[in-house]
């Protein structure tokens, strides 16, 4: 058959088929206003093309019936595309459309009074072509005298039309962009009519052409912008099938047109069956073709889509690197979405708060925060799917959202945020900002977001574990500081990332920490090294590396610090630890301070091993000089240092002063109070032999002796009416006569040299049971020395005659002892201290005469 | 999407989601948007000599613990820093001051800063507003934009003008006449303009004082509207048939046309005190439903009815509510030392009366600020709307002050200068708020007049002559009542010289000068006539 007969059956009838196809979908899909107009100028379409085809087919009541339909079609659809249009800019006047839908109707009018076309009839010519006989069709009609203003009247509208989608541009109402294929579409339209002027074009059903082509890029420009998800109406069958249906057609047009050409020259009937193998095979890469082009056309998102997914599925299975799996989360949303910046947000466990854990783009806002309390992430918490801006401005539960949490977001430009739940657990969000093109977020692009956050919720949670227990690893229980091990390792490391510059390392030491955890226990010793290491964090930040090195012993590494600046940060956390522990009022915190040592990398040491060394001889050499001091390592302080253990050596050069402290401090007591005098002495020399019955060394006995006289040494700060009282003492008396211990250790901690008494001087007032003052400690939790000094001290004084009664005898103040044991003193040391005083190794007698004698 | 384009759209679901959405919210969701966002006021207050100073230099971490810190507060509390309107020592930058009166105050006005943020969650409310009053069921939408916005309230620096500039700045609305024409009006010019521009184009939504709103439909009733000073030739075709229709209507049922008959509402707004007793003859009149809102120079604009117009909801992010019970209000009147209890929304009992509380969001400066408000809890929640929120109802300011039709409040100090420029021999006096036959307020003041003072008739009505003078002299709301709304707001009474003191002496206590108790005036009113054996005058 002819080309122009195909043209003129076919194109009717392809365009009638598409119509109604697409007309059959959009009535079962969501409709808007916008769809809701469109299906009106698809209905037009269809009278116009389905008139046309009838026309051609002469079916009843007849051809001219038919023509008259088909003119009432290229009447209506000038005016239902006005309409359209108005809706799609935006740019809609009642007005104008009232005018134009009354020229309309009048010329449909006059349309049916016969005044546009006169007559109409198909011509079927019988031709010979190639010695075969085709039956050509022809239309012949002739205009009568209103066809030419109607024709106007419809140029005028189309005309309209581009004037309206030119103004919606040119006032910002619509983008070009979006605006552009319907503009073309209606200018295609306006050739094709405007052809139809002259019969001899106008026979050819070039303006159903025309309009095909303008309906084909209205339905692309309204599936482009959003506003009709076209698959809904084109599935990827019908689309195949149409595709293989329309191959299929040329294909075998192709064979038979072939065969017809050869049958003209007598070639073998098998050639046939050959010719349709050869075309087949060249058709194969032609259907693979329009597949793909089907695939990329229509499904193009859902084709990057299916490979972001894949690929990001492929990435991330094993793999425990978070961030590689945020990086691939981010290239696999990119791939899938063209997104301006995307932000990975993890939960910080510690902190309460999600932070950005990593971006698109290089120049994120890192600060950025969500904390648990935000509305956002409480609804995400019983929310699995992804939230809009547009819903974090509607949602009534957002409005306790902060004005900083919304500028927040505002700032970022954030469109859509995603959960990443793994166990019901928010551990991460997805947040995206618009996309490149400023097309809003489809609903696949949602779906597709709230999957990605849920496939990748078990792989980050995962590699967060993993993480933390790599993190584990490194950092010490306690304090969360990094430990030992982790500063030994990076201690190279960072000298040989600094290459020649500096790096100080700063050694620090708690000073008589032993103590401390001997006066106030193991927990307030734990409780002092998590605050000295908070001290530590927040004065150095992110610009060193801090470790426990080991018991009460900190390291700080600070890269490109020389040592002035690490000084510097040397004392401040001295000053700061000291202001923390010295001076507040609180008994049980007042004796931590920090000895700490600086060395420098490269100047004072050549490499890690004595970097090492010279920062613990500077510290070493701070404590040995009085404590609670910073030192920075210089080969003068070495030596001096060396001097000064020679001389701490000799503890013969040291011992005799403070000696001569306890003895003055003694005496001053003594003095204060006459009838206990000789009481310190007689307790120290008890409690020396009870302690040495115990077991204890050499230096726990000296300890014992000092803490033993210096017990009492509080009660210089109490007035003598209290303290020489022969009466009963009154409640706020007593309370003035408790208060002696604290007094005694507020004198004793001004001399460094005997703070190793305090132990046993802050106890010897606690009872076994746990009454007694000024901690209230009970038990085992007394300081041993303590619980000895409290069985000496109470019979001592229980046997002393004092102004307001005569002393016990010996036997009245063990049975006492005795009464007391388990309640105010330790059953064992009071048995021993019992057993002592029978057996005669405490010698009462000798001992008091010795204490008058001195 | 701007409301506009979502109304074309007909996006009814989201509009209304976004809008009145928080009609869905449960106590205790509301409750949390309470808390976190009066955590966001704590976090401004630290931050400026305003909040420090109220909150005594503390930094209180959860919200009891600011409800204890924090006193209760006046108006003198803040008096220094916003009359002078000292920006740098509040919360949060002011973006406009509004304005009041201040009753009894040592200024005659009293200022509140309102920021941005504060007035974009008013905007938001203002739509919700006309949504609302537009519609008799959840979910319904009958605006589409472009209507015609008959707006009957005072302008900027007043909160009633703050409106017509949030709502037009959220969609299009015709305001008759244009905002910018009213500002430079007289109250009474335009409702006139706006009445007549109202027959010319059709009026679709209406929002004034109740007792504004009623007066109209009382002139039309009358016959006395100016509703009749129209041309044909400006009228749109539509109102010349509605006046026509109107007209022809009334001719045949001879009955006066009502403004029902001419325009076809589609909404109307009120507010003012009285409007729950005014409300049904404002349907009568107006052919809808009004729904009443509430909002306060210092709270701002903060409950407002739902499409039942049955009570009263308060909108969760404006303020932070507490409520102190009419017995804890009246221990306090009697001692002013007594520090009343307050209670939280999710801790209210049905049919109490209470005080209101707030604490401003979003930067405004007001914390525990007492507005003088009493509202009755009318129900925990609104079973037939599907509601989980209180419901409320506005009864009247607290009883130190007498407000009259939403336009004036008469405090003890006003009537103290009124009585004592006039010069008249009143030596004691108490007020009374009481309402006439057509249900409007008027002060009742009860006064005794010297041992020589006068007695009879004639003297009780020059005693109301010289302090209806003085009134509208210590008090420029008062003279608008008589000429806006064509009342007499002050009754007189002469009660026996020495009444009072009886009362005093009787009761161990002193009488309330302003709005006694309804024990004490009925007692009070027992020794007025019986003690003398005389007639109250």
């Amino acid at each position: 058959m002819p080309f122009s007969q195909i043209f003129f059956w076919v194109v009717p009838i392809v365009a009638l088929v598409t119509y109604c196809l697409l007309m059959l979908f959009l009535m079962v899909s969501q409709k808007d206003k916008l769809i809701k107009m469109f299906m009106l100028v698809l209905a037009a379409l269809i009278l116009w093309t389905a008139s046309s085809v009838f026309m051609k087919m002469e079916l009843s009541p007849g051809v001219l019936f038919w023509n008259r339909l088909m003119v009432a079609g290229t009447i209506a659809v000038p005016f239902l595309l006005y309409c359209f249009v108005s809706v799609f800019t935006n740019s809609l006047k009642v007005l104008n459309t009232i005018i134009w839908g009354f020229i309309a109707v009048a010329s449909l009018i006059v349309n049916f009074m016969g005044l546009v076309v006169t007559e109409a009839n198909v011509i079927t010519n019988p031709v010979l072509i190639n010695g075969q006989q085709f039956n050509f069709v022809d239309l012949n009609y002739s205009l009568g005298l209103m066809a030419y203003p109607i024709f106007f009247l419809m140029f005028t509208i189309i005309f309209a039309i581009l004037l309206k989608t030119r103004r919606a541009v040119n006032r910002g109402d619509a983008a070009y962009g979006r605006i552009g294929l319907i503009t073309t579409g209606v200018q295609i339209m306006f050739i094709g009519s405007l052809l139809n002027v002259f019969p001899a074009i106008g026979k050819y059903p070039v303006d159903i052409l025309a309009c095909f082509i303008n309906a084909i890029l209205i339905t692309v420009a309204i599936y482009k912008y959003r506003m009709l998800e076209l698959r809904f109406m084109l599935t990827k069958g019908i689309v195949y099938g149409g595709l293989a249906l329309l191959i299929t057609g040329f294909y075998v047009y192709v064979v038979f047109a072939a065969q017809q050409q050869m049958s003209n020259y007598n070639i073998v009937p098998y050639f046939t069956v050959l010719l349709a193998l050869i075309v087949a095979v060249v058709f194969q890469p032609l259907y693979r073709s329009a597949g793909k082009l089907v695939d990329k056309m229509f499904y193009k998102a859902e084709y990057s889509q299916r490979q972001a997914l894949r690929n990001f599925s492929a990435s991330i299975s094993n793999n425990l690197d978070l961030k590689d799996i945020a990086k691939g989360l981010i290239e696999a949303i990119q791939l899938a979405i063209p997104v301006k910046n995307i932000f990975i947000l993890i939960k910080h466990e510690e902190k309460e708060h999600y932070y950005v854990f990593c971006s698109s783009s290089k120049l994120h806002k890192s600060d950025f925060q969500m904390s648990l309390d935000n509305p956002i992430t409480k609804w995400f918490i019983s929310n699995n799917a992804s939230l809009s801006r547009t819903e974090l401005y509607s949602q009534p539960l957002f409005k306790s959202m902060w004005e900083t949490e919304k500028k927040d977001i505002n700032d970022l430009g954030i469109e859509v945020i995603t959960p990443i739940k793994s166990r019901n657990d928010l551990i991460g969000m997805i947040m995206l900002t618009n996309k490149k093109n400023n097309t809003a977020y489809l609903l696949d692009d949602l779906d597709l977001l709230t999957y990605l956050g849920t496939s990748s919720a078990v792989a980050i949670d995962n590699a967060r574990l993993f993480t933390r227990a790599q993190l584990e690893s490194i950092t010490d229980s306690l304090t969360k500081l990094y430990n030992h091990g982790y500063f030994c390792k990076t201690l190279s490391e960072q000298l040989e990332k600094v290459g020649y510059a500096e790096l100080s390392l700063l050694m620090i030491d708690l000073d008589l920490f032993k103590l401390y955890n001997d006066l106030y226990g193991h927990f307030e010793g734990d409780k002092a090294l998590k605050t000295v290491a908070s001290i530590i964090k927040r004065i150095v930040g992110d610009k060193g590396i801090i470790s426990r090195y080991g018991g009460e012993e900190f390291t700080i590494l600070l890269p490109y610090y020389d040592s002035k600046r690490a000084f510097d940060v040397a004392e401040k956390i001295r000053l700061e630890i000291q202001s923390s522990f010295f001076n507040t009022t609180d008994v049980t915190q007042r004796f931590l301070t920090a000895s700490i040592g600086v060395c420098t990398y490269p100047h004072a040491a050549p490499n890690a091993e004595e970097l090492l060394k010279r920062a613990d001889w500077a510290m070493y050499n701070a404590k040995n000089n009085g404590k609670n001091q910073t030192i920075i390592y210089t080969p003068n302080v070495e030596s001096s240092n060396k001097n000064n253990n020679n001389e701490k050596g000799e503890e013969k050069t040291y011992k005799p002063v403070y000696i001569a402290t306890v003895y003055a401090l003694t005496a001053a007591i003594d003095a204060k109070d006459h009838y206990t005098f000789g009481h310190s002495q007689r307790v120290a020399e008890y409690t020396a032999i009870l302690a040495n019955e115990i077991g204890l060394d050499k230096s726990h006995l000296e300890i014992v002796r000092e803490a033993a006289l210096l017990h009492d040494i509080g009660k210089i700060g109490i007035p003598e009416n209290i303290l020489t009282k022969t009466g009963k003492l009154t409640s706020e008396e007593y309370g003035i006569v408790k208060a002696h211990v604290e007094m005694s250790i507020t004198i004793i901690k001004h001399l460094p040299s005997l703070n190793h008494v305090i132990p046993a001087v802050i106890g010897h007032h606690e009872r076994w049971d746990g009454q007694g003052y000024p901690r209230g400690l009970k038990g085992d939790n007394i300081p041993l020395l303590a619980r000895c000094l409290a069985i000496t001290d109470t019979f001592d004084a229980m046997t002393s005659d004092r102004p307001y009664r005569k002393g016990f005898s010996v036997k009245d103040a063990l049975n006492e002892i005795k009464n007391c044991m388990g309640t105010q003193f330790d059953p064992v040391m009071a048995n021993l201290f019992t057993r002592l005083v029978l057996e005669g190794t405490i010698d009462i007698k000798r001992t008091i005469s010795n204490s008058k004698a001195v | 999407m701007g409301l506009d384009q979502m109304l074309r759209e007909k996006q009814f679901d989201k509009i209304w989601q976004e809008y009145c959405g928080f009609l869905d919210l449960s106590i205790p969701q509301y409750m949390d948007i309470q808390n976190r966002l009066m955590l966001e006021q704590i976090e401004l207050y630290s931050n400026c000599e305003l909040g420090r100073r109220i909150m005594k230099g503390q930094k209180p971490t959860t919200v009891s613990q600011y409800r204890q810190v924090v006193p209760l507060t006046k108006y003198e509390d803040y008096a220094d820093i916003l009359l002078p309107k000292v920006e740098s020592a509040l919360p949060g930058k002011p973006m406009v001051w509004i304005e009041t009166t201040w009753e009894g105050g040592k200024n005659p006005v009293k200022v509140a800063p309102y920021t941005e943020s504060m007035i974009n969650s008013l905007k938001t409310y203002c739509v919700t507003i006309i949504i609302l009053a537009s519609s008799n069921k959840k979910g319904e939408i009958k605006l589409s934009g472009g209507e015609n916005f008959l707006y009957g309230m005072a302008p900027l620096p007043y909160l009633t003008g703050l409106v017509p500039h949030l709502i037009s700045s959220s969609m299009s609305v015709n305001f008759l006449p244009t905002i910018e024409e009213a500002e430079s009006m007289s109250f009474r010019q335009r409702n006139k303009v706006g009445f007549e521009l109202g027959i010319q184009k059709g009026i679709d939504l209406f929002f004034g004082l109740s007792s504004i709103i009623l007066k109209m439909g009382d002139s039309f009733a009358s016959g006395n509207s100016s509703g009749k000073n129209f041309s044909v030739l400006k009228n749109s075709p539509k109102m010349n048939y509605r006046l026509l229709n109107a007209w022809i209507k009334g001719k045949q049922d001879k009955n006066p046309i009502l403004p029902k008959d001419i325009w076809k509402l589609k909404g109307l707004v009120c507010s003012g005190t009285d409007s729950a007793g005014l409300k049904k003859k404002m349907e009568y009149y107006w052919g809808v439903k009004p729904l009443e809102i509430f909002g306060g120079t210092e709270p701002t604009c903060i409950a407002t009815e739902t499409w039942n117009k049955n009570g009263l909801v308060l909108f969760p992010d404006i303020c932070f509510y507490e409520f102190i019970p009419k017995s804890e209000m009246e221990k306090n009147l009697e001692d002013p030392l007594y520090i009343p209890q307050t209670y939280l929304l999710d801790e209210l009992l049905t049919g109490i009366e209470y005080e209101l509380v707030i604490s401003n969001f979003k930067g405004g400066a007001f914390a525990r600020y007492r507005t003088g408000d009493m509202f009755k809890c009318l129900s925990m929640n609104n079973e037939e709307d599907n509601i989980q929120l209180p419901q409320f109802v506005y009864v009247d300011r607290d009883p130190r002050f007498i407000d009259i039709a939403g336009f004036t409040r008469i405090s003890e100090v006003t009537i103290s200068q009124a009585i004592e420029l006039s010069k008249l021999n009143v030596t004691e006096w108490f007020a009374v708020k009481e309402f006439d036959e057509h249900k409007r307020s008027l002060v009742h003041l009860y006064v005794e007049v010297g041992s020589e003072g006068m007695r009879g008739a004639l003297t009780k009505d020059i005693i109301k002559e010289h302090l209806s003078i003085y009134f509208r002299y210590v008090d420029t709301d008062f003279s608008n009542l008589k000429s806006l709304l064509g009342m007499d707001p002050l009754k007189v009474t002469i009660i026996p010289t020495g009444t009072i003191s009886q009362f005093n002496r009787a009761f161990e206590r002193r009488l309330r000068k302003m709005n006694p108790t309804h024990f004490d005036l009925i007692e009070v009113l027992k020794i007025a006539r019986g003690g003398s054996g005389n007639e109250v005058f």
